[in-house]
């Protein structure tokens, strides 16, 4: 019974420990007696999590202006066979993508809120992938009414360099409206 | 007859006799076969208006049909040329007049002025020309296209002025013969303000079943009445009847018009019972198992995302799936806030960057283990969606991985504050793995977005009662399915009929809540006994089985 106990009390411990982790970087801990480096792969983990905020932020910054103020350089963002879905009009390849956003209107986005995560290996075993949501306020031709906009972007790392795999914008407007 | 009489012989009021007036007829009853070679040019002075007006005053003065050729104005003189017989012989009936806004034209007429062969360097009819030009149009899988018919480019080099799309109505034998051939008709760009039936009406007995009316005129959904309702593929965007109509309406009407209608406007219409929403969605490789799959998730989904207790929202998540909220209300008091902003890792939010720069405790903006997430959005307040809001976009999808976006709108109930409305993105990552022959898919990573609804999303929502696909209820039930509704509650709790009916009807026909309050009653012995059907009574409950 003691030893169930304490079984338990250990797990949920290493549970509470990764979840929780603040302060040392570098511990080992007891599981059934085996000696087990855990920190390391919680800590490749949270590493992950961090270079993929970090790479969010810069992308997104990059994307949102070149989209607001340069779109003739839009296809290098994106990969060669790279998807836009755009308000539910899909287009294929970054030449066809960068074309139909040079015929758009002038747009300044604001970006509210942004998301990012790391798509997991068993997914992409040959690329770091990212997984961001960026949401925030869209206006176009320099008019005042200001509409929400949403967009979520698959963003591969190729050759040292961040490419939009998969890109779906949407502006947030009702069925009778578009 | 092979000679020509009156070549180029001036006809007007002066020089018309008698004896030509017989020529022209008997040219016209033999029907030989020059007639149709030879060119007249019809002469007016002074008209001023554009040319289709023209012949449209024309053609309804005579009650004529014909074909123009060769429109020139020049010097104050408008011209043209014709074959037709009868258009002459109507010209002459009526004196060589004829009435436009208050004015007398008069018209001279050259016969026989000019040959096939001179008017388009070949001798062909302009029958054979046009029957060429519609053979020309007849594509594989049966389908004739005739959009923009009257810009063809070999009426541009003929001269050719095909004013109307109705006018190959008298071209019966070639319609007659087409019409019978025709599975896919396509109408677009030809300016057609009516369904221009006479045309139609020659493809009726064949097995017309796709029409394409894009980008003309219509005004309105009447003008579509006397269409055939075999039609299974029908395109009418680009009209002006689709600019004031709501999506949904549009849709239901057209539906009613044509009940066997599979395809409008490119997309696949639901004909399910439910009023399912007409998804907005894109795939990479379009398969139906993909669109299968996606439905189902969201049904399923959010059908347990909206029952009370979000009960089994774990059996969706995967182990180690990992949820991240991002939230963006404008700065309210502490007690006005939605609870779901507690969540929000925004990597926007002054706080959460201090974290980021610091390097500490970055794992705080992302759920990690099914246990967390789930026990994350079950902290959540209750909610119901509206699922004609819905979007979805399907981002990938392939044998290992399933990446969907679901916009839309949901409405917190039972919250403090009220219920208000927001709008949410939420995108799924699936895995898919195989057990025992069946594919079974996780939620592997979530990112949820939400904010306040807009003004108009407000506005368009919720405009329909939301029904919760998992609930077991009837929404006022006719006598037969209360009476089965019944039978399966007598069954599981052999109550009496009698009783059972007063059951379901104080729980408004919710056979799951039914069901508990009896269990409970049950259980702290408040149902008497005479309320149950006797043991020895199994006529009622054989025919159950069969029910369910």
């Amino acid at each position: 019974m003691s030893w169930l106990f304490n079984h338990r009390l250990k797990k949920d411990y290493l549970l509470f420990y990764i979840n929780n982790k603040q302060h040392s970087k570098n511990t080992t801990i007891q599981v059934f007696g085996l000696n087990v480096v855990f920190d390391m792969a919680a800590d490749l983990a949270l590493k992950n999590v961090d270079n993929a905020c970090e790479t969010a932020e810069e992308f997104t910054r990059l994307f949102y202006k070149h989209l607001d103020n340069s779109r003739h350089l839009t296809s290098k963002l994106y990969l060669d066979a790279g998807l836009l879905v755009w308000n539910g009009n899909g287009i294929n390849g970054n030449a066809k993508i960068q074309k139909f956003l040079l015929d758009l209107p002038p747009s300044s986005h604001y970006v509210k809120t942004l998301d990012a995560q790391p798509v997991s290996e068993n997914f992409m075993p040959d690329n770091l992938t990212y997984l961001i949501q960026a949401c925030g306020d869209v206006t176009y031709q320099n008019d005042d009414v200001k509409k929400p906009f949403q967009e979520t972007f698959v963003i591969v790392a190729v050759e040292g360099k961040w490419k939009i795999a998969t890109d779906c914008y949407r502006l947030q407007v009702p069925y009778n409206c578009s | 007859m092979s000679v020509i009489k009156y070549k180029k012989f001036l006809l007007n009021r002066v020089t018309c006799s008698p004896v030509v007036v017989d020529y022209l007829e008997s040219c016209l009853i033999t029907e030989d076969n020059f007639s149709k070679y030879n060119f007249h040019k019809i002469m007016l002075h002074n008209w001023t208006d554009n040319e289709t007006n023209l012949y449209e005053a024309l053609s309804t003065f005579y009650t004529v049909s014909f074909i123009p050729i060769n429109f020139v104005t020049q010097n104050g003189i408008t011209t043209f040329y014709t074959s037709s017989l009868s258009f002459i012989l109507k010209i002459i009936k009526m004196d060589f007049l004829f009435p436009y806004i208050r004015n007398m034209c008069s018209i001279d007429i050259l016969l026989n002025d000019k040959t096939a062969i001179e008017l388009f360097s070949s001798q062909v009819s302009i029958e054979e020309i046009l029957n060429n030009v519609v053979n020309a149009r007849l594509g594989m899988n049966f389908e004739l296209n005739l959009s923009d018919f009257c810009n063809d480019k070999v009426f541009k080099e003929k001269k050719i002025h095909f004013y109307k799309l109705s006018l190959l109505a008298q071209f019966k034998i070639l319609m007659l013969r087409i019409g019978k051939e025709t599975k896919y008709l396509k109408l677009s760009y030809n300016n057609l303000s009516q369904v221009p039936i006479e045309v139609l009406n020659f493809f009726v007995k064949g097995d017309l079943i796709g029409i394409d009316l894009s980008y003309n005129n219509i005004p309105s959904l009447i003008e579509l009445q006397r269409m055939s309702s075999k039609i299974e593929k029908l395109w009418l965007e680009g009209n002006p009847l689709c600019e004031h109509i709501e999506p949904l309406h549009y849709v239901k009407q057209i539906s009613i018009k044509f009940p066997r209608l599979i395809e409008l406007d490119g997309i696949r219409i639901n004909n399910r019972g439910l009023m399912l929403p007409f998804f907005k969605t894109y795939l990479i490789t379009p398969g139906n198992k993909a669109k299968f799959i996606v439905e189902k998730f969201i049904t399923l989904y959010f059908s347990h995302y909206d029952s009370p207790k979000r009960s089994k929202l774990d059996s969706f998540y995967d182990g180690n799936a990992s949820l991240s909220i991002t939230t963006s209300f404008p700065d309210l008091d502490l007690k006005n806030t939605p609870k779901i902003a507690m969540f929000n890792k925004s990597l926007l939010d002054p706080i959460n960057r201090a974290q980021l720069k610091t390097g500490s405790s970055p794992n705080k903006l992302i759920y990690y283990s099914q246990r967390s997430v789930v026990s994350v959005l079950n902290s959540l307040p209750a909610t119901v969606h509206d699922r004609s809001t819905f979007t979805v976009d399907v981002l990938r999808y392939d044998k290992k991985i399933l990446i969907l976006t679901v916009d839309g709108v949901y409405r917190e109930i039972n919250s403090p504050m009220g219920d208000r409305l927001f709008n949410f993105r939420r995108t799924f990552v699936l895995n898919n793995f195989i057990s025992n022959m069946y594919s079974i898919y996780h939620i592997q990573q979530e990112m949820f977005s939400v904010r306040f609804a807009s003004k108009e999303a407000i506005e368009n929502s919720f405009k329909v009662p939301i029904r919760n696909e998992n609930q077991l209820s009837l929404i006022n039930p006719n006598a037969e399915e209360q009476d089965i509704i019944r039978r399966v509650f007598s069954y599981h709790t052999r109550l009496r009929k009698s009783e059972a009916e007063v059951r379901l009807k104080s729980q408004d026909w919710d056979l799951k809540k039914a069901l508990k309050t009896f269990c409970d009653d049950f259980k702290t012995d408040r149902i008497s006994a005479d309320k149950f059907s006797p043991d020895g009574d199994l006529s009622d409950i054989s025919i159950d089985s069969e029910v369910d």
